[in-house]
Formats: structure tokens, sequence, C-alpha cells
């Protein structure tokens, strides 16, 4: 009896030593990197199955961006301390406004739209990382400016001008979706911050209609319409009405378990546009059905999750700033990503993570999921091995 | 760690629950989206990507074949080459048509119209670019199809026409009419309507058999992607069902192949028609109608100018005489003068009557067609040597109505309901059809005419012939016909004919019947019958011998100097043997070259015959043979 009272007792222990290494270890790291896992190991099961038979395919390219992916994770998550992003910020946000600068000066064109750079030859599109540099831009914005007050529109026009800069250089692309992404991203993190709500929007209204003077008084002919046609990316693509009807059956024509790997109609035989970048959820959806589809959303659901508990669990203003940011970019390409190809959103060019092809969009990608470890790190107090000491 | 946040004063604390609710309300709307989409709708949408990229391919079935009675094939299917064009092979359309244009001599533009004509089908779908290739052709293709992607050579089931394959009998295919698909398709069963293009029989046994011998075209599903192309990819083609096409039913004649052969041999040259059938049965042995046109050129197309030539024929190639064609009887009507004199007592065999080569009626002068009369002559020698005097008191003791009466009684005047190519009722005149049509009374002076088949009597060659049958077998009138069984092409027999009798002739006594065969068989047995050039040995032929006058030549009765179109129909008609007949034949040739019924037509019926009885007696030889090789066996 004594030595079953032992036994247990030991049992106990290790036990309360689990959930206690559970409670002060990265666990959230831990959950964050299985769905990562998990959503890029189907997503480029997806990719495969959806390229399978295409003269292009991009499988071995991406599992090279994956691979690549992960090892960003690895350095950013568990070397770079949060705070170099922070004190750098400047000179990131100033190279990447730089590097937009050259994509429209001498980029590549692709569909119609300057998005790449090359660096020898590896091709490079700044926009995807100007998300993560909206976030990081915002979050420092509101470390260094941080009141007890609420922010009135002169509080934020520095902060409003900064992402306003960004968004202008990708939308003269033109890339609506990505310069859409980015404000979304920043309009998220402002709006956790209390504001002076009729100071705010007076300052909103004149600038709008600062705006619309401009557009009346200063701009010439040629210049609004060159203004118009960025506001409809997708009027030279033709038929944009037909991309839409056929990612809607082919999500439909999934019905309930999908028609199977390889099997999708849709996708397979090329009625599907764009399946391996933007409308790959729907030749996802296609061949697994709304179980493989329920599965996918509950781990995005999951992921972004996890990012804002990262974010509320944060002691520090930049990180809880910046891993809102990136739930709040997570959110916004899932949301716009699957809205749009199931008809709840009009067609804009946004990626899905770890799924649509892409290798600037899965570092990017990446990049966030490293920033949210690096961040639970610094929360748990345990980044203590890191390449550029604490 | 809300505390600290609150100490910030930074963020708002109920942000938070914002931010769960938000993302919960999105996450929240595409999941009944997908539901929407996905369960609800899904059904819905897996038609749509269904119609997207499947593609009902037609599969054609072959025709059914038609054998003769002792099945011998008389018109079969079999492969032909078209060349062929398929877009979605096709790398360089220039240069691929450019070569085939120089191997085939054929001009490019022709290919290009063809492609042009069927633009914006599926890109799978091969163009037919030539039809019916020669095996040459092929060769030339083949050798070269190595530069030439796209293009093939594929194998088509078609009719393939006989040298001996009877034209207006078999008729011919041809695209069906846009205003008949209407019409065909209340009839025929929705899942097999008739699409335009289709293939339908337009004249013969392929008009009148159209139903059975179709058969039942077939589906299958062919994949296709986005631009078109056949593609096996995203593997579900093995459910997709395929329906095989049904060939079409066979039909067995009462058409005996050898008797046809022999029967076109002996009329070749001749214009008209020639039948011959079993008297017993109705069963039609063979079929003729000249000139022809064979059914083969609708397969490969007529110019516009050939197609002017058979229009413009007098002989109207295009048109079977056979059921369709009505010609004034001749002499051949005596028989049904004598039968009607007979059984009215207006005759006996033994009454005479005295030919002086004329006869005169309230001062109009008939002649016999021997002007220096045949004597007194009884019932057996004015059939024999076919007098004409004895014949026109024969006509007027009977009167008009009469001799229609019984001529009606034999089954004339009215269709016999073979159904075939526009088959004709042929007239019989009478004093009620004469008030009718002309509003006048009869006048005695038409009657000598009549009498001796001439004026406003006609008959098809089938109703003399049928007439000749009917006193063959002592007054049963069989209905003619064609088609002896129907046979699905396992080999099942889905309808099998049987003989039908339309009357029996009971008005005329079998005695009087028999009387009249035996003064037939006088025609051709006789030492003065007008009909011994249809004489075989070895058998009794009874028969009559007739030359109608196309126009009354009163002057110049020399037939040698008169044109083409006013010479004399020769017609014979005759059966073997004169009792209990086996086979009974009508020779009509349109205004012959060579002479009347007895110098002209008897000599074919007598070739005919005699090649039939030679057939009978091989056959039987053959079997003997056998039988006795079975006996030495043993």
């Amino acid at each position: 009896m004594a030595l079953a009272k032992v036994f247990v007792n030991q049992k106990k222990n290790e036990a309360e030593q689990i959930a206690g290494s559970l409670k002060s270890g990265s666990s959230k790291a831990t959950a964050l990197l299985v769905t990562t896992l998990v959503l890029l190991a189907i997503g480029l099961g997806n990719l495969y199955a959806i390229t399978a038979y295409d003269q292009a395919n991009y499988f071995a390219g991406q599992f090279e961006h994956a691979l690549l992916g992960l090892s960003v994770v690895a350095v950013i998550g568990y070397w770079v301390p949060v705070r170099i992003w922070k004190n750098y910020s400047l000179l990131i946000f100033a190279g990447t406004v730089l590097l937009l600068v050259l994509v429209d000066a001498i980029g590549h064109t692709t569909m119609g739209a300057q998005r790449w750079i090359g660096f020898g030859p590896l091709r490079f599109q700044p926009s995807e990382l100007a998300k993560i540099v909206t976030a990081i831009y915002v979050a420092t914005f509101f470390d260094h400016n941080a009141q007890s007050t609420p922010y009135t529109f002169m509080d934020l026009i520095k902060v409003i001008a900064g992402v306003g800069i960004l968004f202008g250089l990708i939308f003269a692309q033109p890339d609506l979706g990505t310069a859409g992404v980015c404000a979304l991203i920043a309009s998220c993190q402002i709006a956790f911050v209390r504001i002076d709500r009729k100071n705010f929007i007076t300052g909103m209204l004149f600038g709008i209609s600062s705006a619309v003077a401009a557009w009346f008084f200063l701009l010439h002919d040629y210049q609004k319409r060159r203004i118009l046609t960025l506001f409809n990316p997708e009027h030279d693509r033709s038929g944009s009405g037909y991309n839409a009807f056929q990612s809607i059956v082919a999500i439909g024509s999934g019905q309930y378990s999908g028609k199977g790997f390889l099997k999708g109609s849709q996708a397979q035989l090329q009625f599907l546009p764009e399946r391996q970048t933007d409308f790959i959820f729907a030749a996802f959806a296609e061949e697994h059905g709304f179980i493989g589809c329920a599965a996918v959303l509950i781990l995005f659901c999951t992921l972004i999750y996890l990012a804002l508990d990262v974010a509320r669990h944060s002691r520090n203003t930049f990180s809880q700033f910046l891993a809102i940011g990136i739930a709040a970019f997570y959110l916004i390409e899932v949301g716009i990503n699957c809205g749009m190809v199931m008809g709840l959103v009009p067609v804009v060019g946004v990626p899905l993570p770890f799924f649509s092809n892409g290798g600037s969009a899965m570092l990017t990608n990446c990049l966030a999921i490293g920033l949210l470890v690096s961040i639970d790190r610094e929360t748990k107090g345990n980044n203590k091995p890191s390449l550029l000491g604490n | 760690m809300s505390r600290i946040n609150s100490r910030l004063g930074l963020i708002a604390e109920e942000r938070w629950a914002w931010a769960v609710w938000a993302i919960a309300a999105i996450f929240t709307l595409m999941f009944v989206k997908l539901w929407y989409l996905q369960i609800y709708r899904g059904d819905f949408y897996a038609d749509a990507a269904k119609r997207n990229h499947l593609r009902k391919i037609v599969i054609t079935p072959p025709r059914g074949s038609i054998y003769d009675r002792n099945g011998k094939p008389i018109l079969t299917n079999s492969d032909y080459y078209d060349l062929v064009y398929v877009p979605q092979y096709v790398t360089d359309k220039e240069k691929t048509l450019n070569i085939v244009a120089s191997i085939l001599h054929i001009d490019k533009g022709f290919f290009e119209a063809q492609i042009e004509r069927v633009k914006g089908g599926p890109r799978f779908m091969p163009i037919t670019l030539k039809r019916n290739l020669s095996l040459h052709e092929v060769s030339l293709v083949k050798h070269y199809q190595i530069f030439t992607p796209g293009i093939e050579v594929n194998l088509v089931p078609r009719r393939e026409y006989r040298e001996d394959t009877p034209p207006h009998l078999i008729g011919y295919l041809s695209e069906i009419d846009p205003s008949q698909i209407e019409r065909f398709n209340v009839e025929s069963s929705p899942d097999n309507a008739y699409f335009p293009g289709d293939l339908v029989g337009k004249a013969g046994l392929e008009a009148k058999w159209e139903e059975a011998l179709r058969g039942t075209r077939g589906f299958k599903l062919v994949q296709v992607d986005t631009f078109g192309r056949e593609s096996n990819i995203a593997g579900q083609h093995w459910n997709y069902p395929t329906t095989a096409a049904k060939p079409g039913n066979d039909l067995v004649l009462t058409i005996d192949r050898d008797v046809q052969k022999v029967t076109n041999d002996a009329f070749l040259g001749k214009n008209g028609a020639v039948i011959t059938l079993n008297p017993q049965t109705g069963e039609i042995l063979s079929m003729v109608s000249s000139p022809s046109v064979g059914p083969d050129i609708y397969q490969k197309g007529m110019s516009a100018e050939k197609w002017r030539a058979y229009n413009s024929d007098p002989f109207r190639p295009m048109f079977d005489k056979t059921t369709g064609g009505e010609f004034p009887p001749g002499s051949i009507y005596k028989s049904v003068l004598a039968l009607a004199g007979l059984q009215e007592g207006v005759l006996t065999p033994e009454k005479t009557f005295f030919c002086n080569g004329s006869f005169e009626l309230a001062g109009q002068v008939f002649h016999c067609h021997d002007r220096k009369g045949h004597g007194t002559v009884d019932l057996a020698t004015a059939l024999m040597r076919s007098c004409d005097v004895y014949f026109y008191q024969t006509g007027l003791a009977l009167g008009v109505d009469r001799i229609a009466k019984y001529a009606r009684a034999l089954g004339l005047g009215e269709k016999l309901g073979l159904g075939l190519n526009m088959e004709r009722p042929g007239l019989i005149p009478s004093s009620q059809w004469k008030k009718d049509t002309f509003k006048a009374p009869w006048t005695l002076g038409e009657t000598p005419s009549i009498s001796i088949g001439q004026g406003a009597n006609l008959l098809t060659p089938l109703q003399m012939l049928s007439l000749y049958s009917t006193i063959a077998n002592g007054g049963h009138i069989w209905k003619p016909y064609l088609v002896k069984r129907v046979m699905n092409p396992r080999g099942k027999i889905l309808f099998e004919a049987k003989e039908e009798m339309l009357n029996k002739s009971s008005e005329i006594s079998d005695k009087n019947f028999a009387i009249v065969r035996q003064a037939l068989e006088g025609v051709v047995m006789g030492d003065r019958g007008t009909g011994k050039s249809a004489r075989v040995p070895g058998v009794t032929v009874a028969g009559k011998t007739g030359s109608v006058q196309v126009v009354s030549l009163k002057k110049n009765r020399n037939q040698t100097n008169v044109a083409m179109k006013w010479k004399e129909h020769a017609i014979f008609a005759a059966f073997s043997p004169t009792e209990n007949a086996e086979i009974a034949v009508i020779v009509v040739s349109e205004n012959d070259s060579v002479g009347g019924g007895g110098a002209s037509a008897a000599p074919v019926a007598g070739k005919i015959l005699a090649a039939y009885w030679e057939g009978k007696k091989t056959k039987a030889l053959k079997i003997a043979n056998k039988e006795e090789e079975k006996d030495g066996a043993r």
C-alpha cells in the first residue's frame, strides 16, 4: 500500500511537472508550428495534385520554397529577438519602399502588373513582404507613440501617411489586392487602440473631401483615367465573371467528400482559371469536398486564434501590435481568398497562405510564423539562446 | 496580462472580444457558404461540372443487311475509308493541309471549306475532309502521316452496293429532309430520334423498312478539357456510361438472287419492267425496272449535270415501273375477256367467230392485227393467234361493265398492296367511270378497243403478273410480297411474312380457268402460237403476248420507220408449268425497238424460265449427289 501511495504521488508529480512545462514552455509555439506544418503539407499535396498533369510542374519549386520557409521560421523564431525588428523598423520600411519603387521602375511584368524584382537568378515580389512590413511599421509607431488618452486624427497622421506610401506604391503596380491587404492590416492594428471618434471622423472626412477636391480640380483627365483603371485590375483579364462561375462550380461539385485526389475535373481539365494560385482553394474544395474544406478552414481558424492569443499574452507593446498585425494578415488573406473563390467577395488577387504557388508569399507566410514564435518565446522569457544576445 | 495592457492604456480591453467575434463571424460566413455550395446545391454544381467536361458522342449503328431467300447477300455494309481532320492534334493547320492537298491532288480550298463548315465544334471531333478514299489514297495518307499530325483515316460502315443489287427494289439512302425530321420523330422512339444529317431510306425497301433497318444509335461520353480537347486525365472516364449502337435488323427477301440476275441479264438493253413470282404464294422472285441509276451514286455524290441527265431521260431511270408504271395491257387482257365470256356463257370453248381481218361497228372499222384475217377461229385459236376480231365481238357481247366486273374480280384496278415505291392502282374503265370522269355516257364504239386491252385500260406490270398468276393458280389472288422475314443481328426472327390471299375469284369457275390455261399453253406450245419463243425444253409454259400501240398507226404499220417513242410496247405474261405453276413472269418492254410481244418480250421470258428450271434441276442434282455420297459413306 505504501508503495502504491509512493507510486501515485510520483505520477502526480510527473503530471504536474508536464503541465508546468507546457504552461511555462512554448506550448503555443508548438501548436503554431504543428498547425503550420499540417497546412503546409496539405497545401503542397494539393499543389502537387492540381498541377500533376501540367507541363509546368510547380510542386518541386514550391517544395524548395517551403524548405527555405521552414528555415526562415527557425531563424526568425529562435535566433532573432523581436526587438531587432523594432530597432531596425525604419530601415526595413525604407528598404521596402526602395524595393517597391525599383519594382515600379524596372520590375518584371506579369499579368499586366509589375510585381517582381530580380536578384540574379532569383525573383522576388516585394509587395508580399510589404504586408509584414506594414505590421512592423504600425507596431513600431504605437510602441513609440504610446498614450493613455484616445488618439486623434493628427496623432495617427504619421502612421496613416506611412501606410499610405506603401499602399500607393503597391497600388500603382497595379496590385489592388496586395495594397488592400496592407491597408486592412494597418486598420486592424489601429482598431485595437482607443480613438477619439469625433475627431477621427472629422479628420477622415477632411481627408476624403480634400482627395475629392483634388480629383476635380488638380488632376488631368488622363490621370483620372489612369487611376480609375487601377481600381479595376481584373478588367483586362477577359471574363472574370466566367472565372468566378467556374470557381463556384468547382467548389459546389466537390459536394460532401469531394471527387478524390487527382480527380477534380474542373481543375485538372483547366476549366478553373489560376488554379495553382488565386483559385487553388476551389481546386482543393473540388477534390476534397466539404469535409476537406472544413478541416482546412478550422486549421486556419486555429492559426489565427493562436496568433491573437500570442498577441494577447505579450507584455511588449511592439510585440503585441506585431502579433495583432500578423493575425490580421492571416485573417484577411484567408477571408479574402476563400471568400473570393466562394463568391462572397469580388475577385482580387490575394493568395491563400501555404496553398497558393509562389515563393515570395511562402517566405512571407513563414516569416510571419517565425515572428509569432519569436514573440511567444519573448513572452515566455526563454529566448535566451539567441544569436544576437538579449 | 490584461492588467498590464490596462496600465499602458493603449489597447482597449474589449477589442480582444471584438476580434474573436470578428474571426468567428468571418469563418461562420464561409462555412455557411461552403455548406450552401457543396451540400445544399452540390448536385446542381456537380451536374454543371459534368456538362463542362463531358460531351455526348453519337455512335451511328450499321444498317441492317438484306439477303435473298437462300441467304445470299443482296445488300450489305462494308468499311469505307474517310479522310478526317482532328483539330485537337493539328500543330500547323496550313502546313498540314498543304501536304494533304498535294498528295491527294485536291485543292486546299476544298479542305478549308470542309473545316469552315463545322467551325466552332469541339476540337476532338473529327471533321471529314474527303469520303471514300481509295486504297491507294489511304496508303499515301498513311505514308505521310508522320508529317501531318491530326490527319487520320477513319473506318466508316457504309452500304456496299453490289453489281447486281437491284436499284429500284433496294432504293437508296439520303440525308433526311429537315422538314421530315419532325414527322419521322413522331413515330420513332425519343431516345432514337433522327438528327439533321442522318441517312434515311428514300425509296424502295430502304424506305419501306426504314424502321427495321436503321438500328439504334449508341452514345459515349467523352471527357474534354477547357480547350475542347479529348482528355483522359482526372481519371473518371471509366464510370461514364457507354451505350453501344445496335445494328439494324436484317431483311430476308423472297427474291432469289440467281433468278434476279437472270432476269436482269435477259432484259439487258431494254426499257421497262420484268417481275417473276411464285403464283401459289405471291412471293416475288425477281424484280427489274429499267433503265436504272445505281444506288451508289447517292452515296458517292452526283453532279448537277448528271442529275439533269437522269431527270430528262425519257425512260425515267429514277422511276420504278414495276409497281408505278401504268401501261395499256394490250392482248394479254384477252384472257380476262375469255374468262368473262366463258363464265357469262357468251363464249364456249367451241364457239367460233369468223375473222376477215377487220370488224365493222356502226360504220367504224376495227382492224385485226393480222389484216389478212384469221378465218374461222375458236377460243383456243383466238388466244393462240391473238385474233382481235374474236375479242371485239366477245367484248361487245359482254358490254363494258361486265368486262369491268370480271377484271375487278381478278384483282385489277386497285393496288395490290406491295407498297413499294409509288404503287399505282391502274385503271379499269366502266360506264360509271366514263360518266364520273368525262360527264359523258359510254359509247358502244369504245368497247372493241378496251376488249383487246387498248383504250383507257391501264395495268401496272405487277397487276399483269398478278392476273396471270391468278389464272395459273385457279383464282387465288395472292398479295405479292418481298420480305420473307426480319431478323435481328443475332438471327432471332422478329417478323415472319405469311402468304396473304386478297381474294378468291369465286365468280369464275375452276373449269373455266382450266380452259383458259390450256388455251394459253397453246400460245407458247402451239405451232402457230405467238409466244413460241418462250418455250422451254422439258416443261410446259403457258402465256400470252401483247403488243401495245402507243399511237394509232393506220397507214404505216411498219414499226421500223417509227421514232423510238412511238414504237409499240412489247408485253409477255407467262407461267410454267401450265398446271400447278411454280413461276409466273411478266415482261413489259417499253417502246421496244425489236418488235411486239412475241418477237421481243417472249424470248426474255423464255430465257428467264429456262434458267429457272435449269437452276432447279442443278440444285436437285446437287442434293441427289450429296445424298448418294452420304449413302456411299455408310
